[in-house]
């Protein structure tokens, strides 16, 4: 009987690639490898949006005809399962003969041209052609020797700065594909995201040896250079930790995120640390040398390492913490750190520094392989506690876990899906845990000592704890006896009642004083706000009179002419002057402690400034007033008055006034207070607040608006006010407004403090 | 060089506008002594402009604001290219009464190189396009006079034709008749007075 031949239909090859490559960013990734296996220094990735082309260049050993015929065009043999050293002694990270399904998904159409040293070969094939009902030996691809090079090949691309890159970089061996017909629609966004993927592929510890470029049509070197060692990276604890072929495991553990500034010395002293700890805050790693029996409680201490060689770096990083841990823990600023749980986060895998997906792959259920959120879930303790363990979350964690071909244990699945679950990657991964581990009980020693000394050190906070838990504890029992108490009440010493309330105390009053300074600020921003129009107006003067002065030299070369438009545009200059006094001197230092003020020349100055401000538009302030002290924030009076005439010139502006005027009286009233009467001459309260004018003084209420009627005020001029009033236990009057036609009226009362 | 008109609240910078536009051809002059929008209307025929520059905000001389004064002028004047000039673009933008185009900050006129030689362009363009409409409009007068002379229009004509007069007469394209006589009962407004003027001669010679 003749032996008979099994065949494949084309197309079935083709599906099994397809199922082995069904991810875009997938097939890059595993071509990118490829150059890797191909013993090249560099990658280049080029897309072309014009052409809609993607290239895909490296400078390694390239391909021989024998290599292409048996192993390039042999689906399922790879050079790789038997040879995994490359002639320069690189570990190879395929085996499967599949990657050259990674083209078949890109694109529809390839051209390949490959230079070993010998010869120049120039490879195309379509993949449609596995469609056409044929058998896998009756689908052909063209191999033919050429005479160009790869720097040829380039020659009609429109990036100068790979051009150039290829020029110095591709002088002899390499491989390169031009893909056409591409599956996919190359956009921004998706040319972002192959390159941020390929930055987190690419470990910065391999960055010396393998660069990894990604240009579009106007991308410079630098910027096309796909990396994330940024030397930017902030980060708490480190972990770096590496098992050798005998068992042994060692671990530093470096302390990163603790920042005693001043107080070092007296907190390694008073908080209890010893000798070691001082130099461990200092920078020097705490080392742990464990076996793999040791780290596997399950087994015993002299159990082989049957995993093989593997280290990694684990690093804990957080993104959040209250003030109040801030304060307690000593924690370094971490304000400037970036989120990247999204990218670079979780703990990923490498395998001769290519990723083993989908380890530590962010926003899938892969993120957290080494399930730390579920120890989480188990021992939920704070930092602080005393008995209780605690645990690092999985979103706190970045890392990179080494492993090589050499690790026969631990081998890939053939859906390049990760490592196959056999019993040493089940041990791998308690051995990742125990050292997370050694981190964890680190963190908790320094942290307990430092809230025992927290503790110790802020007498307030524990009196406060002591009331509260106190309060409660009475509570719950007369919750249990229906209201009645059925033992005696919780007492506490007044002394330390004392203490807390004097604490408080001193809170309210920072937190007033903070109120204070952001009512000035949000009149500022109120007046500001009122006055964007004159400033911009302003601008243009100064701006006119610039041009004025150039073209006076230009056209009419009439230097006395643009002499005079310069000393213009200075005029205008000190009328910006005058519009700062009234905005930002008002937060002035001196302006904002509590003080005896003599208030004609407060607020004399303050007049005199508006009234350079607004004379050229036509507005008059009137002041009227004998000497008076006054205890009082000055910027807190004049934030008062300043709300209240942004309010007139407002009402100046939205409508023709003839007589545009504002008078100011100023006179003592009993017990140290002072009474401030102003009236102005424009348009009034409109007819919605007349009959209850004290609306006014609501947040958010205004009557200011344009001519479409949309509201434009703030509302929070008159609040302002209100608010500042109440603080000197003062009065508002505002019913004369009822009763007259025009005009807006106000009488404050502020009495003394 | 081309007729500019300008509306604004404010004087203060129009000698600079007028000697900088100058230089580039462009004439232009300062809305004055005007309060209403008629007084307005009244002020672009009488001075043949041929464009009009309106600020926005014109609160501190009028009760409207420049762009009710571009809706009023171009319903009057449909043809007379209208432009805002102000400092808030988008204020005038939001009151969708001119078209976002016809908008420019007013910064325009004291920027420098192209961005100045193109608004220049610009108002010099809207004023070309004003004239060749002004000549369309002769020719639809000169046919609307025929009808007149040979007692063929219409009453709606009739009032085109006014319009169209007023309009010519004011650029100088037309010969300055009182507009009165050009109305429909001014023959028999005519033989009324010339009775009325017998009558008094007859009294008289008795």
């Amino acid at each position: 009987m003749p032996k008979i031949p099994f065949n494949v239909h084309a197309y079935t090859a083709r599906l099994i690639g397809r199922e082995n490559v069904s991810k875009l960013e997938g097939a890059v990734l595993e071509l990118v490898k490829n150059t890797y296996d191909a013993d090249a220094a560099i990658c280049v990735l080029y897309y072309e949006k014009s052409t809609k082309t993607l290239y895909l260049a490296d400078n390694g050993i390239g391909m021989t005809e024998g290599i292409i015929s048996t192993h390039w065009m042999t689906i399922g043999n790879s050079s790789k399962v038997n040879n995994y050293m490359t002639p320069s002694g690189r570990i190879q990270t395929g085996a499967k003969g599949i990657g050259r399904f990674a083209l078949d998904r890109i694109s529809d159409v390839c051209q390949m041209l490959t230079i070993n040293g010998s010869t120049n070969l120039e490879w195309n094939v379509n993949w449609s052609d596995f469609n056409s009902g044929k058998t896998i030996t009756e689908v052909y691809a063209d191999l033919n020797p050429v005479t160009y090079s790869i720097n040829d090949f380039f020659s009609k691309t429109k990036n100068t700065s790979l051009k150039k890159l290829v020029r110095e970089n591709f002088k002899s061996t390499g491989t390169v594909f031009k893909l056409s017909s591409l599956r996919d629609e190359w956009s921004d966004t998706l040319v972002e995201r192959i390159k941020n993927n390929l930055a987190t592929l690419i470990p910065p510890e391999i960055e010396n040896i393998f660069k990894v470029y990604f240009f579009c049509e106007d991308t410079e070197e630098e910027k096309a250079k796909v990396s994330m060692n940024n030397g930017l990276f902030s980060y708490d604890y480190k972990m770096d930790f590496s098992c050798e072929l005998d068992g042994r495991i060692i671990t530093k553990v470096y302390r990163n995120e603790f920042d005693f500034k001043g107080q070092f010395e007296t907190i390694m002293l008073e908080a209890g640390f010893n000798s070691k700890d001082r130099d461990y805050f200092n920078g020097d790693p705490i080392i742990f040398e464990r076996t793999i029996g040791e780290m596997l409680p399950s087994k015993n201490v002299e159990t082989p390492n049957t995993i093989g060689k593997f280290s990694g770096v684990m690093y804990f990083s957080k993104q959040t913490s209250t003030l109040d841990e801030k304060e307690k823990y000593f924690y370094k600023d971490f304000s400037n750190r970036k989120d990247y749980r999204d990218t670079f986060g979780g703990i990923k895998m490498y395998r001769d520094h290519f990723r083993v997906r989908p380890y530590g792959e962010p926003k899938t259920s892969n993120y957290d392989w080494l399930l730390l959120s579920n120890r989480k879930t188990k021992s939920p303790a704070a930092i602080s506690h005393t008995t209780g363990k605690w645990r690092v979350n999985s979103d706190q964690m970045i890392g990179t876990i080494y492993i090589s071909r050499t690790n026969l244990t631990l081998p890939d699945q053939s859906n390049r899906e990760g490592i196959v679950e056999t019993k040493e990657f089940a041990d791998l991964r308690e051995i990742l845990l125990g050292v997370l581990k050694f981190f964890e009980e680190d963190r908790q020693y320094v942290c307990r000592l430092l809230s025992k000394y927290y503790d110790a050190t802020h007498f307030t906070e524990q009196y406060e704890k002591e009331i509260n838990d106190k309060a409660s504890k009475e509570e719950k029992n007369k919750k249990k006896k229906h209201g009645k108490y059925s033992s005696a009440p919780e007492y506490i010493e007044v002394s330390k009642v004392k203490t807390v309330l004097e604490n408080k105390d001193i809170k309210i009053r920072d937190l007033e004083d903070e109120n204070r300074l952001l009512r000035t600020l949000a009149t500022t921003g109120i007046v500001t706000n009122t006055y964007i129009h004159e400033i911009k107006d302003s601008t243009h003067k100064l701006s006119m009179k610039i041009i004025m002065a150039k073209e006076a030299l230009e056209f009419d070369d009439n230097k006395e002419e643009a002499i005079e438009y310069i000393n213009a545009a200075n005029e205008i200059k000190n009328s910006f002057n005058s519009w700062f006094k009234v905005t930002i001197e008002s937060v002035r230092r001196d302006k904002r402690s509590m003080k005896e003020v003599n208030l004609q020349t407060l607020i004399q100055e303050l007049i005199t400034s508006w009234n350079e401000v607004e004379e050229d538009k036509g507005v008059h302030i009137g002041l009227e007033m004998e000497e008076v002290t006054f205890k009082c924030f000055p910027y807190e009076i004049e934030s008062l008055l300043n709300n209240l005439l942004t309010n007139s010139f407002t009402s100046f502006s939205s409508v023709r006034v003839n007589n545009k005027e504002i008078n100011i009286k100023v006179t003592s009233a009993e017990n140290n207070g002072i009474i401030i009467d102003y009236h102005d001459t424009g348009v009034g309260l409109s007819a919605a607040y007349k009959s209850n004018p004290e609306r006014i003084l609501e947040a958010f209420e205004t009557d200011k608006r344009n001519e479409l009627g949309e509201q434009i005020g703030t509302g929070m001029g008159m609040w302002v006010i209100v608010k500042t009033v109440n603080e000197y236990n003062g009065t508002i009057d505002l019913s004369k407004n009822s009763s007259s036609e025009n005009g807006f009226y106000i009488s404050i009362v502020l009495n003394g403090k | 060089m081309c007729r500019v008109g300008f509306v604004d609240d404010d004087f203060d910078e129009f000698g600079n506008y007028k000697k900088r536009l100058a230089r580039r051809g462009i004439d232009l002059h300062f809305v004055d002594n005007c309060l209403s929008l008629h007084d307005i209307l009244d002020w672009v025929l009488n001075n043949t402009i041929e464009c009009l520059l309106v600020d926005h905000k014109l609160t501190a001389k009028y009760d409207f604001y420049g762009t009710k004064v571009v809706a009023f002028i171009n319903n009057h004047l449909p043809d007379l290219p209208c432009i805002i000039l102000t400092n808030f673009p988008g204020d005038s933008a939001d009151d969708k009464l001119v078209m976002k185009n016809l908008i420019f900050d007013r910064n325009i006129l004291s920027s420098d190189g192209e961005k100045f030689n193109n608004f220049c362009e610009i108002v010099k363009q809207s004023t070309e396009v004003f004239k060749n409409r002004l000549n369309l409009h002769l020719d639809e007068y000169a046919v609307l006079l025929e009808k007149k002379t040979n007692q063929e229009i219409t009453a709606e004509e009739e009032e085109t034709f006014l319009h169209l007069f007023k309009i010519l007469k004011s650029y100088g394209e037309v010969d300055d008749v009182a507009s009165e006589l050009l109305k429909p009962d001014i023959n028999r407004k005519m033989d009324n007075l010339l009775k009325k003027l017998d009558h008094y001669i007859d009294l008289n010679k008795e």
